[in-house]
């Protein structure tokens, strides 16, 4: 006789939201076997043993209750949304109750914070709080010189495709390696600079970072208030829409927080109606000549009636003083992040709070030292100076992609993984990521789309199009 | 004499035991850092090819305390 786990294995593996909820609606599946499910899988692979991946840092103790009460209230007809019983990671530097947010920081490991703003409008729509996803510690904001997914509480984050082979990417690393891996039905991520777009393409998921501001940053652990924002991390495009859709919303304790009425929201059958046909996209030289993946994915986007310019990398725009900003901002946001939405338990109020206690034991706590935060406290700038920093490098990273698009009339620009984050960052502009097949070693690669603020309808669109032209992404072989 | 040369070769092992026990802690101190505003390696803090990791399992998850609130769920879920 089978197991229930091999049994459920078809019903589950690789299956989009939609899909996962019609095998809820037909009986094949409730939501606490969905989540048991989840569960089997990550004490089956993540930790302790040769295939490990170390992608999740806390599970929720309560998950499989809550699934049992959303299997009655499935019954009871109050399912408003697809990601109502999808059990859910969360990066762990993202508020949620039940579970310490550590940021991957031994400094943190007993702040039970209340939910953050995101994890709310989840749970409003009935999502399942599995638990949180390792992450490069203080979302890579911290350590000099040290890997991608290290995080001192977590350990070291691996990739699916190539343990110890292959990085993988960060700082979102446990969410693109869970999701990845088929341990959760999608997760959030956080990008500052790539650090949704590096994970999810190095693990062949699909990654959008949004506008700054669509999403909210209340109850997230910061590196800039400038250009931090949350985002989905899924196995697909149309649940990446799902995601979005959930989390997105006006949240008033949010500066950059933007009011956005989306008719029907993200994930309806819009996504299908807008085609490729006509679309002009910007494709870059220097990657057309290096890259064969690339070559291939604009020849499916031709073929699909996208029109593509060849566009060359504009190296006159510079990205001056990028490091400073995040130091100037983590220097302030840190410690509204400690006083407003950490749990009181915790002491630290300043970075320099943070180091002074790392310092306790330095070979445990931060084997790989702690630099960053060193120069978040050496650096020093007036006001004045530091809204210079921000209004150049704003209007330089909006000239990098404006200049292109009104040029050429484009719809948006084509890159690989990460490669453009750091414009797309200062810009505020939104990208998203997509599987597009695998280098000689067995690397992922995604291509990346990026449009102008508040595209993100767009993006999905020519992105599912893509995907579904393509289908590129493949499990790991090892973890089926 | 040759009590003195053991004496010697005691004191020079002892000597050199406690200077790498130095070293093993200087490496996890930061030299003194110096604001570099020219600094524009915007993907240092997404992606790095690192493969030499100095520590891969977590000191602070204990697994067993991990999975103790799923133990009884998780029973049937044999392979």
């Amino acid at each position: 006789m089978k197991s229930i786990y091999n049994n459920l294995k078809p019903f589950v593996l690789e299956q989009d939201i939609p899909t996962l909820q019609k095998h809820i609606t037909s009986g094949e599946l409730s939501y606490e076997k969905l989540t048991k499910f989840y569960l089997y899988r990550i004490r089956k692979f993540d930790r302790a043993n040769n295939l490990s991946l170390n992608s999740v840092i806390a599970l929720n103790p309560n998950v499989i209750q809550q699934a049992r009460q959303k299997d009655k209230e499935f019954l009871n007809k109050k399912m408003k949304h697809p990601i109502f019983g999808m059990p859910i990671l969360l990066k762990d530097n993202v508020n949620a109750s039940d579970m310490p947010t550590t940021a991957g920081a031994v400094a943190l490991q007993d702040n039970n914070a209340e939910d953050a703003f995101i994890v709310k409008q989840l749970k409003k729509q009935g999502a399942l709080i599995l638990g949180k996803a390792n992450l490069s510690e203080w979302a890579y904001f911290f350590c000099g010189e040290c890997p991608s997914g290290y995080s001192a509480i977590g350990g070291q984050t691996l990739n699916p495709y190539g343990r110890k082979i292959i990085d993988t990417g960060g700082s979102s690393s446990g969410s693109g390696v869970a999701t990845s891996a088929n341990f959760c039905a999608a997760s959030i991520g956080s990008e500052t600079s790539g650090s949704i777009l590096s994970p999810a393409s190095q693990n062949s998921v699909v990654g959008l970072k949004p506008t700054i501001g669509l999403v909210s940053r209340s109850g997230i652990i910061p590196i800039s208030s400038t250009l931090d924002t949350a985002g989905p991390i899924t196995k697909n495009v149309i649940d990446n829409a799902i995601l979005l859709d959930a989390i997105f919303g006006e949240d008033k304790s949010d500066s950059k927080s933007i009011f956005a009425l989306w008719g029907n929201g993200f994930y309806v059958d819009e996504l299908v109606s807008e085609g490729l046909k006509g679309k002009r996209f910007g494709a870059y030289k220097e990657m057309l000549e290096k890259e064969p993946l690339y070559v291939s994915a604009i020849e499916q986007l031709k073929k699909r009636g996208a029109e593509i310019v060849v566009i060359e990398e504009n190296e006159d725009i510079k990205l001056p003083d990028f490091l400073r900003l995040l130091n100037l901002d983590m220097q302030k946001d840190l410690p509204i992040y400690l006083s407003k939405y950490a749990d009181d338990k915790v002491a630290l109020k300043s970075v320099e709070d943070v180091i002074d206690f790392n310092l306790k034991d330095s070979i445990h706590i931060m084997p790989y030292g702690q630099a960053l935060f060193k120069g978040i406290v050496a650096d020093k700038a007036t006001d004045e100076e530091f809204t210079l920093i921000k209004e150049i490098l704003k209007t330089n990273g909006k000239h990098y992609f404006d200049d292109f698009i009104k040029t050429n009339q484009l719809d948006g620009v084509l890159s690989i993984n990460n490669y453009h984050a750091g414009y797309a960052a200062v810009a505020e502009y939104p990208a998203i990521t997509v599987p597009m097949g695998y280098k000689e070693n067995g690397a992922p690669m995604g291509l990346t789309f990026i449009g102008k603020r508040l595209s993100e309808k767009q993006l999905l669109q020519w992105a599912y199009n893509y995907e579904q032209a393509t289908k590129m992404r493949k499990a790991p072989v090892n973890y089926n | 004499m040759k009590y003195f040369y053991y004496l010697l070769i005691i004191v020079f092992v002892f000597s050199c035991k406690k200077e790498t026990q130095k070293t093993t802690t200087s490496d996890i101190e930061d030299k003194a850092v110096e604001v570099d505003s020219s600094n524009t390696d915007i993907s240092a803090i997404s992606t790095k090819d690192f493969t030499e990791f100095k520590v891969l399992d977590s000191k602070y998850i204990n697994v067993d305390n991990f999975w103790k609130p799923f133990n009884k769920d998780l029973e049937k879920y044999i392979q």
